[in-house]
C-alpha cells in the first residue's frame, strides 16, 4: 500500500516567514519541549513535545533517550543500525520531495502571473 | 515484517507441528504437546522471528490450548506471569526509574569518578566499579547508557589512537554483564534461578541476602580478573591522564527521599532472615510511596520494563508447563549424565547457556535451559541453576550478545574482533572459575 505523507514547511501564522528558530527546553524527568519562533516577527509559532530527541550527534542522542530497559543486544544494535543510517536517508529523501514540490509550485506561480 | 522473519515464523511453526504429529516413542501425551510448544519458543526466542516477550505470550495460549485438563486448569500457566519474583523485579525497575528519573545515577557515577586519580588502570578500576555497583540495583542496559555517556567527554578528549579509549568503552559492558550477577534484582537469569528453586521440592527459597552471599563473591572475582585482562589487552599511551568529570546537577528534596526510600528497601532485603517480610513483598515498598507521592508519574510506571517482565514470565510458565506435562522428566531420561562427573556436568551446562546466550538474550536462554537442568538427577539443583543463571551474564563475545556490549559496540570506539578477543578470554575464565565455585565451595555459602 502505499504511504500517504504530507511534507511542507512550517511557516509563522503571522507574517508568513519560514525563517523559524527552533528554541529547546529540558526539564529533568520530562520530554524535551521545542517552542518554534518566528526570526523576523517574534510570534509564536508552534510547541513540540518529544518523545524523542535526536541530533546529529546520533550515538549520544540514542544513549540520552535510553530509559526503557533493553530485551537483546540485536535490537539495540538494529535501533543504532537504523538511527546512524535510515533516519539521515530519510531525511535527505523527504527534503528532496520538499524541494521538487517547492519548485513545481514555484512555477504554477510563475504561470498564474505570466496569465495575469 | 522482513522476509528472514517471515522464514522464521515458518520455520517454528513447522517444526512444532513436526514434533507434535511425528511419533516418539515412550513421551507421554501431554509432554508431546508441551515439547512442541517448547520447539516453537526456543525457535522464536533464537531467531526474535516476533518480539521476545510476544513469545511469552504465544506460550500461554498454547499452554492453555493444548495443555489445560481438568486436573491442571490454563491458571496454572497464568500465575507465573506474577509470581513473587516478577513482583520484586517490578520493585526493582521501579527504584531503577526513580534512580534514573532523579539522577541519583550519574550524581552518584560523576563523584566517586573523580576519587580515582589520575593512572589509567585506576580510572579503568573506578569506572568498572561504579558501573558494577549500580547495575546490581539497576539494569544493565541503563547503567551501561548512563556510564558510556558519563565517559564520552573523557574519550573524546583522548588521542584517537590511544588504547585508553577502548579500555574505557569496553571496561563499561563487561563490568555491567558482570555487576548484574551479585544481587537477585541485577539481572533477569538470576529471578529465574530463584523462582525455579523456590518450586523445587527440597530445595526451597534462597533469600536476597542469600543470593549476594555467593553471587557477590563470584562477581567480585569476576571482576578483578576481567580488569586485569582488560589492562593486558589494552594498554594506554600514557601513564597519567588529567580530566575532571564535570558535576552539573545536585541532590535536591525529592532526590534525598529517593535515596531513603531505595536504602531503606535494601535493608529491608538484605534482613529479610530477621524481620520475615518476603523480598518480594519488600518491593512494593518503593512502587507504593513513589507511585502515591507522585516521585514517580503513571508514564513512568508505563514505561517501566514490561516486556522484560512479561519474558520472565513467558519462560516461568514454561518451565510449569514442562514440570507438570512430565516433559522435563522425560528429556532428562534421555540425556544420560550418569557417566560424568559432576564438575564435567556443570561444565556442560555452564558452556551450553555461554554459547546460547553469546547469540540470543540471556533471559530467553536461561528461559529454556533452567526447566531442564534444575532435574538433572546427578547435580545438585542449587549448582545447576546458579551455574546457569551466573554463566548467562558470562556470554559477551559478541556485540549481540547483550545490550550493554551492543551499547558499547555503537559508539563505535571498537572493532568486532576487540569484543571477541575479550569476551572469549573472561569468558573461559568466568567458566572455570564457576564450576570450581559450584564444586568446592558454595556448600559455604547456602
Amino acid at each position: 500500500m502505499e504511504k500517504i505523507e504530507k511534507i511542507r514547511r512550517e511557516h509563522c501564522p503571522s507574517c508568513g516567514s519560514t525563517a523559524l528558530e527552533n528554541i529547546l527546553q529540558f526539564v529533568p524527568g520530562k520530554n524535551i519541549t521545542v517552542y518554534v519562533r518566528c526570526l523576523k516577527c517574534k510570534a509564536f509559532t508552534a510547541r513540540y513535545i518529544l518523545e524523542r530527541y535526536l541530533s546529529d550527534k546520533t550515538y549520544e542522542s540514542y544513549l540520552a533517550n535510553l530509559k526503557h530497559i533493553r530485551l537483546s543486544g540485536k535490537k539495540i544494535k538494529e535501533e543504532l543500525e537504523f538511527l546512524s543510517t535510515e533516519v539521515k536517508e530519510e531525511f535527505e529523501r523527504i527534503t528532496k520531495v520538499l524541494d521538487a514540490k517547492e519548485v513545481k509550485d514555484k512555477k504554477i506561480e510563475d504561470l498564474i502571473i505570466e496569465n495575469d | 515484517m522482513n522476509k528472514k522473519k517471515v522464514i522464521s515464523i515458518f520455520i517454528g511453526v513447522a517444526a512444532a507441528i513436526a514434533v507434535y504429529f511425528i511419533p516418539m516413542g515412550d513421551i507421554p501425551p501431554l509432554a508431546k504437546k508441551c515439547l512442541s510448544i517448547f520447539v516453537l519458543a526456543a525457535i522464536f526466542w533464537i531467531t526474535e522471528a516476533i518480539p521476545l516477550y510476544v513469545t511469552s505470550f504465544v506460550i500461554l495460549l498454547l499452554e492453555a490450548l493444548l495443555l489445560s485438563t481438568p486436573e491442571i486448569p490454563y491458571k496454572t500457566f497464568v500465575f507465573p506471569f506474577f509470581s513473587p519474583v516478577i513482583i520484586l523485579f517490578m520493585g526493582g525497575y521501579i527504584l531503577s526509574t526513580a534512580l534514573h528519573k532523579y539522577k541519583i545515577d550519574i550524581i552518584l557515577a560523576k563523584n566517586i569518578l573523580n576519587t580515582f586519580g589520575k593512572k589509567p588502570a585506576w580510572i579503568t578500576f573506578g569506572l568498572m566499579a561504579v558501573t558494577a555497583f549500580l547495575s546490581m540495583w539497576m539494569s544493565n542496559t541503563a547503567t551501561t547508557a548512563m556510564m558510556i555517556t558519563v565517559s564520552l567527554p573523557i574519550i573524546y578528549s583522548l588521542d584517537k589512537d590511544d588504547n585508553f579509549r577502548k579500555l574505557i568503552i569496553l571496561s563499561i559492558p563487561v563490568a555491567a554483564n558482570l555487576g548484574g550477577m551479585a544481587t537477585p534484582i541485577g539481572t533477569p537469569p538470576n529471578a529465574i534461578a530463584l523462582e525455579t528453586l523456590r518450586n523445587l521440592p527440597g530445595v526451597g527459597a534462597i533469600s536476597f541476602l542469600g543470593w549476594m552471599k555467593f553471587g557477590l563473591l563470584v562477581s567480585l572475582i569476576l571482576l578483578f580478573i576481567a580488569w586485569i585482562v582488560l589492562l593486558l589487552f589494552f594498554r594506554p599511551k600514557l601513564n597519567s591522564y588529567s580530566f575532571d568529570v564535570k558535576i552539573e546537577n545536585k541532590l535536591n528534596n525529592q532526590s534525598k527521599f529517593v535515596i531513603a526510600i531505595a536504602l531503606v528497601t535494601i535493608l529491608l532485603w538484605l534482613t529479610s532472615f530477621k524481620h520475615k517480610i518476603p523480598d518480594a513483598i519488600t518491593a512494593l515498598l518503593p512502587l507504593i510511596i513513589f507511585l502515591a507521592f507522585g516521585i514517580l508519574n503513571a508514564k513512568d510506571f508505563r514505561s517501566i520494563g514490561w516486556d522484560v517482565l512479561m519474558l520472565l514470565g513467558g519462560g516461568l510458565s514454561l518451565g510449569v508447563a514442562m514440570t507438570k506435562s512430565g516433559l522435563d522428566t522425560w528429556l532428562i531420561s534421555k540425556i544420560s549424565f550418569e557417566a560424568l562427573p559432576d564438575f564435567a556436568a556443570l561444565g556442560i551446562i555452564s558452556t551450553i547457556t555461554i554459547v546460547l546466550s553469546t547469540f540470543m538474550s540471556n533471559t530467553a536462554t536461561t528461559n529454556l535451559l533452567m526447566p531442564i537442568v534444575t532435574k538433572i538427577p546427578t547435580i545438585a539443583p542449587l549448582a545447576a541453576a546458579i551455574a546457569t543463571a551466573l554463566a548467562a551474564s558470562c556470554a559477551m563475545v559478541l556485540p549481540i550478545s547483550t545490550p550493554p556490549n551492543a551499547i558499547a559496540y555503537g559508539s563505535n570506539e571498537l572493532k568486532v574482533k576487540d569484543m571477541v578477543k575479550v569476551g572469549l578470554v573472561i569468558g573461559i575464565i568466568a567458566l572455570l572459575v564457576l564450576i570450581l565455585f559450584l564444586k568446592f565451595f558454595i556448600k559455604y555459602f547456602v
